[in-house]
């Protein structure tokens, strides 16, 4: 119950923020931008280079976009003092996350229906096409995208002070799952014997919400080949009857525990001080 | 007193017509034979001949239905040291060594047509026999065993102007093997499980047409060839080893490559040591490596569109090839005077080849947005970079498809996408 008023509460302010008009047009833009490039190509073959530079772009801004405003929304409201204020009635810091989660949710995901929409009206006032599908898919990896990067930002504003810590951290988190995961993963992994090298990049890529997504989709388009054979049974799993409802069921549990582990760390520090 | 009648038939036959006909049950194949004059028909009844027969005059050999020659386990189970010889319609089964023939052709204008072979050894050997026609054949070798142990599907030795069409060729050594042969034409065939589908070794002028090659370790190994015409075939998912390639050229001349659809492999298009080839308007996608070239030079590789390779090609100590004006699915083209071409050229890094290729499950960064971040960092030798300075703005082997459809659903989804999002945001704000 305290959920779906703070979910509300949320959306309202959400709403009323100029700052989310601002994301607002920044998203469309884009969006129009990867739609109208995207229509130039011919994609009636599933996965294509081009899909391939598209969803790279998307993942570089959809995810800091989503980490900034997750993240300095709960920072800002316990700079102001209105946790203080709510922290007063019988309200739970879990159920405040999951509260702040939802209504993110519904504005993130309402910004990306709109710019989406946008896009596609504005393609084909331009004449250009694609198909249906190239629409749909861009879409639905966005939104993906965009709500279990909204988990792990909730982790960083339960676990950040104050909002430049929420910034940093937003950041810091983008630059290593966005940017630097390769390198990251190779510096660490030559310093491993080679047996273990398939076990960690599998295990790894689980642990990183982009190439998670990423590489489901890519699968799902049926480029899973492109990955060698390697991960020919994550093909297999993934275009199998259960490949939707498991990775339905691994970014869920993303989501929880990413709140989950918000409101322990905050629940410490606080019992700490 | 069965003996007795089909010997009385066989005598009318002779007297008053030109078909013979063989009599049921297991016969020797060879009798028969013997019994049939030059331009005559023999007709085989339902059922199983023993083989090891050799035809030494121009027959026509038919099967009605279900007829089977089996090996007799010396020689081949059908030799034609004959001209003009008509074979169709039977089934031939040998149990033999990889070494032994099935079917032996030393002769010309041969006809061999609707027929189904298994077999362990090589299913039809060719040797010097020219301008014989083989259609659509059915060939399976033995499964069980390696490559090694198999025989090739249709093998030519030093045969020339030979036709091989619409057959279908499986769990062999190399589907079609030509040796030390000239101007043959290899027409929609397909091979399937096999090491090689198609094997080209010293050959002029082989016309190699709308051939298929799936799941073999490679699809089409061309050696030491010169004029051979390579159009229209579909080289695909050929990955069995770690070298598998799609289209080889070794040693090869003037070979003119064009319109292959060649996708799913480990390497696309393999060219080594070799010169004055033409590889156009081939597709070549979803391969590990589209396209390599080693210590190859004067080729010309052009209108070629090469599609979602994890690595789009590689070029190692070769020179003087050409490989502008093709299309490059990865590349961001921009032309700036309208003449069809990319102002900016375009160049493969081969980072992730050389990263991958020590590490295979490394692959998993494949188009990964911190690749482009991380190949900024590292700088391999220009030398081995495979470069086009004129590649194509649009894709040449790809036709506009229906627009209408595509837009109309796309607008009715993004008003409906506007809508529900402005009904929230309305809401949103203005609900207390």
């Amino acid at each position: 119950m305290h959920t779906l008023t703070i979910a509300k509460r949320e959306i309202k302010l959400g709403f009323r923020n100029s700052w989310t008009y601002s994301f607002l047009i920044l998203l469309s833009i884009f969006t129009v931008a990867i739609l109208l490039l995207q229509s130039g190509v011919n994609s009636t073959e599933g996965y294509t280079d081009m899909t391939g530079t598209m969803m790279n772009m998307t993942l570089y801004l959809l995810p800091l976009i989503t980490l900034l405003l997750g993240s300095v929304s709960i920072a800002v409201e316990k700079e102001t003092g209105h946790w203080e204020l709510l922290s007063t009635y019988a309200l739970s810091k879990t159920s405040f996350l999951w509260g702040k989660w939802l209504g993110l949710a519904v504005i993130l995901l309402t910004m990306l229906a709109f710019s989406f929409g946008f896009a596609g009206l504005i393609a084909f006032l331009f004449g250009k096409s694609f198909p249906l599908e190239t629409l749909i898919f861009f879409w639905v990896f966005s939104s993906l995208l965009a709500l279990i990067y909204l988990g792990v930002s909730i982790a960083i504003g339960a676990i950040a002070k104050n909002r430049w810590q929420a910034l940093i951290g937003g950041i810091a988190i983008w630059f290593i799952t966005i940017i630097i995961w390769p390198l990251l993963l190779i510096s660490i992994l030559s310093l491993l014997p080679y047996s273990v090298l398939y076990f960690i990049l599998e295990i790894s890529t689980f642990l990183n919400p982009a190439e998670l997504v990423r590489i489901f989709s890519m699968m799902k388009l049926g480029a899973g080949s492109v990955f060698g054979p390697e991960y020919n049974q994550w093909v297999t799993w993934v275009n199998g009857a259960f490949g939707t409802p498991i990775f339905i069921g691994v970014v869920s549990i993303w989501i929880i525990i990413m709140i989950l582990i918000g409101a322990f760390l905050w629940e410490r520090r606080d019992r700490r001080e | 007193m069965k003996k007795f009648l089909s010997a009385a038939i066989i005598l009318l036959m002779i007297l008053f017509g030109q078909t013979v006909y063989a009599a049921d049950g297991e016969t020797s194949l060879q009798s028969l034979i013997n019994q049939t004059k030059p331009g005559d028909v023999l007709e085989l009844p339902p059922g199983e001949y023993v083989g090891g027969a050799t035809i030494d005059q121009p027959i026509h050999i038919k099967g009605e239905k279900d007829v089977s020659i089996l090996s007799d386990g010396k020689g081949p189970a059908l030799a034609i040291q004959t001209d003009q010889a008509v074979i169709e319609n039977m089934t031939f089964i040998d149990q033999r060594t990889p070494t032994d023939e099935t079917v032996y052709i030393n002769g010309k204008n041969n006809e061999l047509k609707d027929l189904t072979i298994q077999t362990n050894g090589v299913g039809i050997q060719l040797y010097e026999a020219q301008n014989n026609t083989l259609e659509n054949i059915n060939i399976t070798g033995n499964q069980a065993v390696t490559f090694a142990e198999r025989g090739n599907g249709i093998d030519l030795w030093d045969s020339n102007n030979n036709t091989i069409q619409y057959s279908n060729i499986s769990n062999v050594q190399d589907g079609i093997y030509l040796e030390k042969s000239e101007e043959n034409a290899i027409f929609n065939n397909e091979v399937t499980n096999s090491r090689y589908g198609y094997h080209l070794m010293f050959t002029t002028g082989t016309n190699i047409q709308h051939n298929y090659s799936y799941f073999n370790v490679s699809g089409m190994m061309i050696m030491g060839t010169e004029g051979t015409n390579v159009e229209n075939n579909h080289l695909q998912y050929n990955q069995k080893s770690i070298q598998s390639i799609g289209l080889l050229l070794f040693d090869v001349k003037k070979a003119y490559v064009a319109h292959n659809t060649i996708t799913n492999n480990k390497i696309g298009l393999f060219v080594e040591n070799s010169t004055n080839n033409e590889i156009t308007l081939n597709k070549l996608k979803d391969n590990y490596v589209g396209t390599q070239f080693l210590k190859s030079t004067d080729n010309n590789m052009y209108q070629n569109a090469l599609l979602a390779n994890v690595v789009q090609g590689q070029a190692e100590r070769s020179s003087n090839n050409k490989t502008n004006e093709n299309y490059w699915g990865d590349h961001t083209r921009l032309d700036t005077n309208g003449d069809g071409f990319s102002n900016l050229s375009y160049t493969v890094d081969p980072f992730y080849l050389t990263l991958t290729k020590e590490y295979p499950p490394y692959q998993i960064f494949f188009q990964a947005p911190g690749m482009h971040f991380l190949e900024q960092l590292f700088n391999a030798p220009t030398d081995q970079w495979l470069t086009d300075d004129k590649p194509l703005m649009v894709n040449p082997l790809e036709s506009v498809t229906n627009e209408q459809t595509y837009s109309l659903y796309v607008l009715c989804f993004s008003l409906f996408l506007l809508f529900v999002s402005t009904t929230i945001i309305w809401m949103g704000v203005k609900k207390q």
